[in-house]
């Protein structure tokens, strides 16, 4: 047969070698802002406005003394990554099946539109007062988390389902498939990818939702409180400090996110992005 | 070739709303016959192999398969759409075997059908290929082979060979051809194409545009492997294309 095909090894190679060229160019970047934020703060010259060096070495000495009150640096990003794995846990455990169950069944989005839409308008940051009065400690600082990341989870499964592939579901029902057949086997994966684009958005949520909640919460210890005792104190360096851990534990969850997805749509090889 | 009436559809009509798509349709289909249905594009040809697969149902008469009304949980219907309908999250294989996943049947007895339905379409090796790694017409074999695994009582076709190109669509025919000689189905096979519908149907029933009537039955009688440039196939094509034209 005289038809083109897609050799699988060249394909792959060609995506390493991509990666490997990203790879490279990512520490250049990387180097290039250090430089560019280095320069913006000698010309700006101010006792308010905290050089790489000064961040680094305000960073290492949270690591090693911890802060103010004692707690270091591991102990401010267990605390919040403890309370966004448990928020984010219970976004994606309730948003995936609400999502498959009202896109399975659109009258019931239709039905409940009224309430649901308007909750998904109200920023998280606003339900911070309802939350101080009507939860505590560990359990306020999820639900927050929870509001945020549960959100973009839901819709994008609900859309996802609304746009399965007409044509699959019937390749499923000519063979006479069972609904919940047609579910397992053809909605949820492709569904799939819409998920796990959700949850990257929703991750995102998380984040802007902790740092809120735990600078407004009255305990001492995670990142946002952190942040927060230092720009009380007018001391820059740490504050910076502590918004680039943010940065860099997100973008390892989302790394994680990425590689699932890499694992899981071998079939999709434009997902690296 | 056998008589024994396959398919039996009973004056059926198909409307939406007001709009009438198909006009007492009526005609059998013989065990193992190979029947082609063309017409004009937008007849409603489409619609009239959903009511077949059981995807839809008539909104008056009814169509029945060895005597009983069509049922794809009880029937063993094949399906080969129009539209790529590979699923892109499964090899090859795993697509081939996705129908007899439907209908229960694993093990070896599974992985000996499906080695041998990826044979009948030439696309053996490739077991462990994702859609997008394939071309146009290797998805649409997978698609046939998918189609046959399950050992169908009745096979259908909705412009199977519509996207590809002229080479591809010549090859796939011969194809098709051999395949139904070698394990002898019914099938009803829908195009637009009247040389195809020519080259490949022991009878073609032509459509009028909509509401879709049958506007004539034309027995193939021209020996197989059949010629294009022959006499008799020019005479039938040249009918065919006659009563496309009245239409007008």
């Amino acid at each position: 047969m005289n038809e083109i095909v897609l050799d699988k090894n060249v394909s792959s190679f060609q995506i390493r070698k991509i990666l490997k060229g990203d790879a490279v160019a990512n520490v250049i970047t990387l180097i290039a802002g250090l430089v560019v934020w280095e320069i913006l703060a000698r010309w700006m010259n101010s006792v308010f406005i905290p050089t790489p060096s000064s961040v680094w070495s305000a960073t290492i000495a949270l690591i090693k003394n911890g802060d103010v009150d004692g707690y270091t640096l591991a102990a401010h990003i267990k605390t919040s990554l403890m309370r966004i794995v448990a928020g984010f846990g219970l976004a994606v455990a309730l948003g995936v099946p609400l999502g498959l169950l009202m896109g399975l069944y659109p009258a019931i989005y239709r039905k409940s539109r009224i309430l649901l839409e308007p909750i998904r308008f109200i920023p998280p940051i606003a339900w911070i007062p309802m939350a101080i009065v009507l939860l505590v400690g560990f359990q306020r600082y999820v639900f927050l988390i929870w509001l945020g990341g549960f959100f973009p989870i839901w819709i994008n499964t609900l859309v996802g389902v609304g746009r399965v592939n007409q044509v699959h579901m019937n390749v499923a029902k000519v063979f006479g498939a069972a609904k919940f057949t047609r579910i397992r086997r053809v909605v949820i994966p492709s569904v799939m990818p819409d998920i796990l684009s959700g949850m990257r958005v929703g991750l995102g949520m998380c984040w802007m939702c902790i740092v809120a909640a735990e600078m407004i919460g009255g305990e001492a210890v995670g990142v946002g409180r952190l942040i927060l005792k230092y720009a009380e104190l007018l001391l820059l360096p740490p504050v910076v400090s502590g918004m680039l851990i943010i940065g860099v534990v997100g973008f390892f969850m989302n790394e994680i996110i990425l590689v699932i997805e890499k694992k899981l749509f071998k079939w999709r090889w434009e997902v690296s992005l | 070739m056998a008589e024994r009436e396959k398919i039996h559809i009973s004056r059926m009509d198909k409307c939406f709303g007001d709009f009438k798509v198909l006009n007492e349709l009526d005609f059998t289909v013989a065990e193992n016959e190979f029947l082609c249905v063309t017409g004009p594009s937008g007849c409603g040809k489409t619609v009239f192999l959903e009511i077949v697969a059981g995807l839809s149902s008539p909104t008056r008469g009814g169509i029945t398969m060895d005597g009983e009304p069509i049922d794809p949980k009880k029937h063993s219907i094949g399906f080969v759409f129009q539209q790529p309908s590979c699923f892109p999250w499964q090899t090859l294989w795993d697509d081939v075997k996705f129908g007899l996943d439907m209908k229960g049947i694993n093990g070896e007895e599974a992985d000996t059908k499906i080695r041998k339905a990826i044979e009948l379409v030439g696309l053996t090796g490739f077991e462990n290929y994702y859609p997008h790694q394939l071309s146009g017409g290797m998805k649409q074999r997978v698609a046939i082979a998918r189609a046959f695994v399950i050992d169908p009582d009745l096979l259908l076709l909705d412009e199977p060979f519509g996207h590809l190109d002229a080479q591809t669509r010549y090859f796939m025919q011969i194809e098709i051809l051999r395949i139904w000689e070698q394990m002898k189905k019914t099938i009803i096979f829908v195009t637009n194409n009247i040389e195809e519908a020519v080259l490949l149907g022991d009878r073609v029933i032509v459509l009028s545009s909509l509401p879709a009537s049958i506007r004539d039955e034309i027995p193939v009688k021209v020996q197989r492997p059949r010629d294009p440039t022959d006499g008799e196939f020019l005479s039938i094509r040249k009918r065919i294309t006659e009563l496309y034209e009245v239409g007008k």
